[in-house]
C-alpha cells in the first residue's frame, strides 16, 4: 500500500519532469522543491496539525511563493535567473530548517516527525496520506492528458504558443501548479532536498530511449515508478534507511546504463558506429588502392601485399583484416596461383571507380570553381570520397561539365563498359 | 502612399513598443493592404521582429492598437499564422515532423481537444505543398536548416489562415528551400492571402515584395515598392543619423518612467 503511493508519486515526477527536463527548468525544479520546507513546517506550527492536507496547502503556498519570488528578482533586478534560483532556494530552505528549530525546541520529547521531510520515510505514510497522495496523482495525471496538446507546444514553441493564445493566465498558472504541486506530493516519501531528482532524472534518461514525447513520458513514468518501489522497498525493509536517496541512486543507476547502452544516443552504440565508420573508410581507401595500381600498371591484374602496402601504408595487421572484409564484401579475390597476391573484382572495380571519380570530381571542383591552389586539395578529397552521395555527385558532373582529366593530369573513370575482364 | 481605408487590412496606429523600459519602437503608424507580399526591412537591432511581434499582439505595447480587419487581434487569432525564428526553438525536442505541423491545427481546436483524421489530411497536404512529403516521420533534429524552415511553413499553411507572419523564413537556409518557399507565398499571394515577414536581403526586395516597411526605431516608409524602395529612403533607414532617438531611448531606461499600460 504504501509502495502503491509513492509509485504513484514516482509517475506523476517523472511525467511532470519531463516537461520541466524540455523546458530546461530543471534548476527551478530543484529551487522550488527546497522551498516547499518553510511552507510545511509552518503550516504545522500554526495548526500543530500533521492532516495531509494542512501540510499540502502549506508547501503548495511556499512553492509557489518561491516562483514568485524568482520571477520578480529577475524582471526587477539585474541578477541573473541562476543567481534568482540560487538565492531562492538557499533562503528558502534556510527559513525551513530555522523553523524546524523552532519546532523541536517547542515540543519537547514530541515526535513530531517534521525532520522525515528531508531525506524522505516511506514507512512513515498513514494510509489516510497514501490516499490523499494518489488522489492528488491521478487529477495531476488526468489533467496531463487533457492539455497534453497544449502542454507539448507551449514547451517546443512558446512564441508560436503564445500566438495561438495559449499563454491565457489559467493555462500558465495551471502549468506552474503541476510543479509545485508535483514536488509537494514527494515531500514524505522522498524529502524536499531530494525531490528535484526524481523529477529530472527519470526524464533524463526517459529521453535516451526515444524521440517522440508521448513515449518519452511513458519510459520516463516507468523509471520513476521504478526508482519510488525500488527505494520504498528498501526503506521498509529496514527502517533506518531513508527513502530518497536510495530512489536517487537506483533511478541515477538507471540512467548510467542507459547513457551507455541505449541504442542511437547510447556511448556505446556512438562508439560502434564511429568504428564502422572507420573500417568501411579503411576498406575504401584499400580498394582505391588497386585502382591506382592498376592504373599504373595496365597489364597486371593481381598485385602483391607488398604493392599495395606501398601505395596505401599501413600496419600489415591492419591491412589483412580489411582485406578480408572486401574478400568477404566480395570486391577482392585472391589469386590461387600466387601466394598473398589479390585482385578486384567487377563489383571491387566498380566500386574503385566511384571511389576514385569521386575523389578526382571533387579535386576538379575545389580547383576550378572554387579557386583552391591544385596542390591543397587531394586530402581534402581525400576524407569527402567517403561522404559524397550520388546526388551531389551528379550535381558536381553537371556543374564541372563531366571533365575527363583532374587537376593532376589523371583520367576522370566514368565508364564500365570498357571494363570487360 | 496614401490609401483608401476601405483597402486597410491591418492597421497599426501609434504603436510604441519597450523591452526593459527601453523604447525599442516609436510611435508608428502604418496601414497595409490586404493580398500583397509584404517585406519589413530595416538595419540589425531596428525593431523588425517587435513589429512582426506587435501585430500579433506577442508584446505589450506601451501606447496604440493594431486592428485587422478592423478588430482587435485577440479576435482574429485563428485567421493568423505566426512563425517565429527558427532559432527560437529547440529542434533537439522530441517530436517529428508531422506533429509539429499538426500543431498548426490546434488553433481550430478547442482547449484540451485532440487532432483528428481531417486535421492529420491537412498536414499532410501542407508537408506536400512544401516539398517535404517523405519527411513526416523524420525527428526534427535530423532536418537541415531549410528543411526545418519548410517545416514551419507547413505548420503556418495547415494553419489555413488569411494573414502570414514569418520572421526571417530566408535566414540560413538553402537556395532549394529559398526558392520553394518564394514559390509557395506567391501562390498565397494570388490566392488573395497576405504575407509580411521580416526580411534582411536587400538584393531580392524589388523582385519579390509588392510592399514594403522600412523601419529604424520608427517607421520611415511604408508603400509599394517601386515608390519607397528608393535610395534615399534606404539612406535613412540604414544610415547613422538615429543617435539621437537611441540615446533617449537608454535615458528612458535608467529613469524608468514607462510604464506598461497593459500586459499581453
Amino acid at each position: 500500500m504504501v509502495i502503491a503511493g509513492t509509485m504513484m508519486v514516482g509517475i506523476t515526477a517523472g511525467v511532470i519532469g519531463s516537461f520541466t527536463l524540455l523546458q530546461r527548468k530543471s534548476l527551478i525544479g530543484d529551487g522550488v522543491a527546497h522551498a516547499i520546507l518553510p511552507g510545511v513546517v509552518l503550516a504545522f506550527l500554526i495548526t500543530g496539525d500533521k492532516e495531509p492536507w494542512v501540510l499540502f496547502v502549506g508547501s503548495l503556498a511556499a512553492g509557489w511563493l518561491s516562483l514568485w519570488t524568482m520571477d520578480q528578482i529577475q524582471r526587477r533586478t539585474n541578477l541573473s535567473p541562476d543567481t534568482a534560483v540560487g538565492v531562492v532556494l538557499s533562503v528558502f530552505f534556510g527559513l525551513g530548517v530555522m523553523l524546524m528549530g523552532v519546532v523541536q525546541a517547542q515540543e519537547t520529547g514530541n515526535q513530531s516527525g517534521l525532520d522525515k521531510f528531508l531525506f524522505g520515510q516511506a514507512a512513515s505514510l498513514l494510509l489516510n496520506n497514501v490516499i490523499f497522495l494518489s488522489v492528488v496523482c491521478i487529477l495531476v495525471l488526468g489533467f496531463v492528458v487533457l492539455a497534453y496538446k497544449e502542454l507539448r507546444v507551449r514547451s517546443f514553441d512558446p512564441q508560436f504558443a503564445q500566438s495561438l493564445g495559449y499563454d491565457r493566465p489559467l493555462l500558465r498558472y495551471a502549468e506552474s501548479g503541476l510543479l509545485v504541486i508535483v514536488l509537494t506530493t514527494g515531500l514524505q516519501a522522498v524529502g524536499v532536498i531530494l525531490m528535484a531528482a526524481i523529477l529530472i532524472i527519470p526524464a533524463a534518461t526517459a529521453r535516451y530511449w526515444t524521440d517522440r514525447l508521448g513515449p518519452m513520458l511513458a519510459f520516463s513514468a516507468f523509471f520513476g515508478a521504478f526508482a519510488a518501489f525500488g527505494g520504498s522497498l528498501v526503506s521498509y525493509m529496514a527502517p533506518r534507511m531513508p527513502t530518497g536517496p536510495w530512489m536517487v541512486i537506483i533511478a541515477a543507476g538507471i540512467l548510467f546504463i542507459s547513457m551507455i547502452f541505449a541504442p542511437q544516443y547510447g556511448i556505446l552504440s556512438i562508439y560502434l558506429l564511429n568504428r564502422t565508420q572507420a573500417l568501411r573508410i579503411d576498406e575504401e581507401h584499400l580498394i582505391k588502392a588497386m585502382w591506382l595500381l592498376r592504373e599504373r600498371k595496365p597489364d597486371q591484374q593481381n598485385f602483391s601485399l607488398a604493392e599495395i602496402s606501398e601505395m596505401r601504408p599501413t600496419d600489415p595487421e591492419n591491412l589483412l583484416s580489411t582485406i578480408f572484409r572486401l574478400q568477404r564484401r566480395g570486391f577482392l579475390v585472391a589469386e590461387l596461383s600466387r601466394a598473398d597476391h589479390w585482385r578486384l573484382t567487377k563489383a571491387g572495380r566498380n566500386e574503385a571507380r566511384r571511389l576514385v571519380r569521386v575523389h578526382r570530381l571533387w579535386e576538379t571542383y575545389l580547383t576550378q570553381l572554387m579557386e583552391i591552389a591544385d596542390d591543397h586539395v587531394h586530402e581534402d578529397a581525400d576524407s569527402m570520397e567517403h561522404v559524397i552521395t550520388p546526388e551531389i555527385e551528379a550535381l558536381l558532373i553537371q556543374k564541372l561539365g563531366a571533365p575527363l582529366k583532374d587537376p593532376h593530369e589523371s583520367d576522370i573513370p566514368y565508364d564500365e563498359k570498357e571494363d570487360e575482364t | 502612399m496614401t490609401m483608401n481605408l476601405a483597402d486597410t487590412f491591418i492597421d497599426i496606429h501609434d504603436v510604441t513598443v519597450a523591452y526593459d523600459k527601453r523604447p525599442v519602437l516609436w510611435d508608428v503608424d502604418c496601414q497595409l493592404p490586404a493580398g500583397k507580399l509584404i517585406a519589413i526591412i530595416g538595419p540589425n537591432g531596428a525593431g523588425k521582429t517587435t513589429l512582426l511581434k506587435a501585430i500579433m499582439g506577442l508584446v505589450p505595447l506601451i501606447s496604440g492598437e493594431v486592428r485587422i480587419h478592423g478588430e482587435p487581434v485577440d479576435r482574429v487569432r485563428k485567421r493568423i499564422a505566426y512563425v517565429p525564428q527558427r532559432e527560437s526553438v529547440d529542434w533537439t525536442f522530441p517530436v517529428n515532423v508531422l506533429d509539429v505541423v499538426l500543431m498548426g491545427r490546434y488553433g481550430h481546436l478547442p482547449l484540451f481537444r485532440r487532432p483528428v483524421q481531417l486535421d492529420l489530411e491537412i498536414a499532410h497536404q501542407a508537408l506536400e505543398r512544401v516539398g517535404l512529403k517523405d519527411f513526416s516521420k523524420r525527428q526534427i533534429s535530423q532536418l537541415s536548416g531549410g528543411q526545418q524552415q519548410r517545416v514551419f511553413l507547413a505548420r503556418a499553411l495547415a494553419q489555413e489562415p488569411d494573414l502570414y507572419l514569418m520572421d526571417e523564413p530566408f535566414s540560413g537556409v538553402d537556395i532549394a528551400t529559398e526558392d520553394k518557399i518564394i514559390q509557395v507565398l506567391e501562390q498565397l499571394r494570388n490566392e488573395g492571402k497576405t504575407v509580411i515577414l521580416v526580411h534582411h536581403d536587400l538584393q531580392t526586395v524589388q523582385s519579390r515584395f509588392d510592399w514594403v516597411v522600412m523601419v529604424n526605431m520608427r517607421k520611415i516608409a511604408s508603400g509599394p515598392t517601386e515608390e519607397v524602395f528608393t535610395s534615399e529612403n534606404l539612406n535613412t533607414t540604414f544610415g547613422a543619423q538615429l543617435n539621437i532617438l537611441s540615446k533617449v531611448a537608454d535615458l528612458s531606461k535608467q529613469s524608468g518612467i514607462i510604464r506598461h499600460n497593459r500586459r499581453v
